[in-house]
C-alpha cells in the first residue's frame, strides 16, 4: 500500500511503462550476473538517485521501501560470511565447542559480491515498482502478449488487495473496540473469528463485483482505455 | 411517448422457493422520475437486476423499448447497455485502477473504436464534476467521489434508464444535494431515473411517481404525493410520509391554505411566508 502511493506520486510514472520493463529486465540481467562487487553498488546508488532526484520521492520513503529487502539481503549474506572450519583460519575466527566459525577472504569476497548482486538486482525492482503504478505495469502486461487470463487476475487481484484490506482494518478495530484483544486466548479468537469472516465476505464481495461487472456488458477479458 | 421498459407479470423464485418477486408489472418513459419505495427485503434489488438482464425472471415478460427480450447474448447486452445500474456500494462496482479505467470499462464492453471511448469517459467525467479525476487510484478517493465515478461509469455507458440502489445510503448532506442536481440534470437530458430509497425525504424531493413494494409485490404505482396521501399503503409498506408533507400537512389544516405542496423545505417556507 505504502509502495502503491508512492508509486501514484512519482514523476516517473509517465515515462513509457514497456521501455521501463524492458530496462529493468536488461539492469536485473547485469545486476545477477556481474562478477565485480561494484557493479551492485554502482547500480543500487543510480537507482536511488534516479527514484529520487528524478522521480521526485523522498530519500526516506525510498529507504522505508528498501528496508524490509534490505534485510533481508543482510542475514543472507551474513550467513555465507561465515564458514565452519576444524582450525582457525582468516581474517576473523570464533571458537564454538571443538570448531571454528571463522570468516576467510574467500568467503568475504563470496558474501560481498552476491550481496552486491543482491542489492542491484532489489534496487531495479524497487526503482520499477516505485515508478510505476501497477495499472499501468499490468496495461504494458497485456501489450506484451502475456495470457488474458493472468492479465484478468492481476487487475482483480491488485483491486482486492485495497478492498479486502479495508474491510480487515474495520473488523479488526470492531473487536478492538469490544476488548476482542485484552489477552492471548481473546486475540486468538478474535484473529480466528476475523479471518474466517474475511472469507465468507470476500465470496459475497467477488459475486456482487460479477454483477456489477455483467451489468455493464462484461463478456471476456477485463479491457480499459489506455491513451497514448 | 414511448415506453423505455415494460415488465409484464415479473416474478422471480430464488432457490428457496421464497418468491422474492410475485408477479410485478411496470413500465417506465423517458425522462421520467421514479422511487422505489419497500423495506428491506422487500424485493426492490431483485426487481433492479431483473430490469437490467441480471436475473432472468422465473415468469413474465420484458419488453425493451417495445421489443421482447429473448435469450439471446445479443439482446441482453443492449439491455444492459440501455438500462443502467448503480450498485449501493460503489466498492463492489469499483474495478478499475484509476478513474479513468474504471468509466472506460463499460464502453470497452460495448467494443466500441477506442477515440470513441475517450470521447465517452471525457464526457461522463466533466458531467460528475471530475475534471482532474482521471488518473487518481479509486482506493484513495471519499464515499462522495467514489459515488460520482459510479454514476460516471454508467452515463458513459449512455443508457436511456439509470437505476440507482440506495444512492444516499453512506452520503453526507453536502453530496446529497449535490447527487440531488445531478440527478434532475439528467431527468432534463431526457434519461429515465429510478431510484431505490428508505430515504422517502430525498424520494419526494427527487421523484414525481413512485411504486410501493412489499413482500415481492407492487402495491402502489402512483403520484407520489397520492402514495404518501393513501395511509393504507403507508402501514402495509410500514413507510412515514416525508417530514416537508407531514408539517404542510399540518399547515394546510391549521390554516385552510390552498397552496401547492411543497416539494421542498425551501418550497415549505415559501409557503409559510404567505400565510
Amino acid at each position: 500500500m505504502f509502495i502503491d502511493i508512492l508509486a501514484q506520486k512519482s514523476r516517473l510514472r509517465r515515462v513509457n511503462t514497456v521501455f521501463k520493463i524492458c530496462a529493468t529486465i536488461i539492469l536485473l540481467i547485469i545486476a545477477v550476473t556481474a562478477s565485480h562487487y561494484a557493479v551492485g553498488m554502482l547500480l543500487a546508488v543510480l537507482l536511488a538517485v534516479l527514484t529520487i532526484a528524478i522521480g521526485g520521492l523522498r530519500l526516506r520513503e525510498y529507504m522505508t521501501a528498501l528496508a524490509l529487502p534490505l534485510g533481508f539481503l543482510l542475514a543472507g549474506s551474513l550467513a555465507l560470511l561465515f564458514e565452519l572450519s576444524p582450525q582457525p583460519n582468516g581474517i576473523l575466527s570464533v571458537q564454538i565447542f571443538s570448531s571454528w566459525l571463522s570468516i576467510s577472504e574467500d568467503s568475504l569476497a563470496r558474501a560481498t559480491l552476491v550481496a552486491s548482486r543482491a542489492l542491484g538486482a532489489v534496487s531495479c525492482l524497487i526503482c520499477l515498482s516505485l515508478s510505476t503504478p501497477m495499472p499501468a505495469l499490468i496495461g504494458a502486461l497485456r501489450r506484451m502478449h502475456c495470457p488474458e487470463l493472468v492479465i484478468d487476475l492481476m487487475y482483480l487481484i491488485y483491486r482486492y488487495i485495497f478492498i479486502l484490506l479495508l474491510i480487515h482494518h474495520d473488523m479488526r478495530l470492531a473487536a478492538r473496540s469490544r476488548l476482542g484483544f485484552r489477552d492471548y486466548k481473546t486475540s486468538i479468537r478474535a484473529t480466528a473469528a476475523i479471518y474466517t469472516n474475511l472469507l465468507s465476505r470476500s465470496y459475497l464481495f467477488a459475486s456482487k463485483n460479477f454483477d456489477a461487472m455483467e451489468s455493464r456488458c462484461y463478456d471476456t477479458g477485463i479491457r480499459f482505455l489506455e491513451r497514448k | 411517448m414511448m415506453d423505455i421498459l415494460t415488465l409484464e407479470n415479473i416474478s422471480y423464485c430464488y432457490d428457496d422457493k421464497r418468491l422474492a418477486l410475485d408477479n410485478v408489472s411496470a413500465s417506465f418513459r423517458a425522462g421520467e422520475r421514479i422511487a422505489i419505495l419497500g423495506n428491506n427485503g422487500a424485493g426492490k434489488s431483485t426487481f433492479f437486476q431483473c430490469c437490467n438482464g441480471l436475473l432472468r425472471p422465473s415468469s413474465g415478460k420484458i419488453f425493451y423499448k417495445g421489443a421482447l427480450l429473448g435469450r439471446s447474448k445479443r439482446e441482453l447486452l443492449a439491455l444492459r447497455q440501455g438500462i443502467g445500474l448503480v450498485f449501493q456500494d460503489p466498492d463492489s462496482q469499483i474495478i478499475a485502477g484509476s478513474v479513468e479505467s474504471e468509466i472506460s470499462f463499460g464502453p470497452m464492453n460495448l467494443r466500441l473504436p477506442q477515440a470513441d471511448v475517450a470521447k465517452r469517459v471525457d464526457q461522463a467525467l466533466e458531467q460528475m464534476h471530475l475534471d482532474g479525476y482521471a488518473e487518481r487510484a479509486p482506493q484513495y478517493l471519499s464515499g462522495g467521489e467514489k459515488k460520482r465515478v459510479t454514476i460516471a461509469d454508467i452515463l458513459a455507458m449512455q443508457p436511456e434508464l439509470i437505476m440507482l440502489d440506495e444512492p444516499t445510503a453512506s452520503l453526507d448532506p453536502e453530496n446529497v444535494a449535490a447527487l440531488e442536481r445531478t440527478l434532475a440534470k439528467l431527468s432534463n437530458q431526457g434519461i429515465a431515473i429510478v431510484i431505490a430509497t428508505h430515504d422517502v425525504d430525498f424520494a419526494y424531493k427527487v421523484a414525481e411517481r413512485a411504486l410501493v413494494f412489499a413482500g415481492g409485490k407492487i402495491i402502489a404505482d402512483d403520484d407520489i404525493c397520492e402514495i404518501f396521501a393513501a395511509e393504507s399503503i403507508l402501514t402495509a409498506a410500514n413507510l412515514k410520509p416525508p417530514l416537508v408533507y407531514e408539517a404542510f400537512k399540518a399547515l394546510r389544516s391549521k390554516f385552510n391554505l390552498d397552496l401547492a405542496m411543497p416539494r421542498s423545505i425551501e418550497e415549505l417556507c415559501a409557503c409559510i411566508e404567505r400565510i
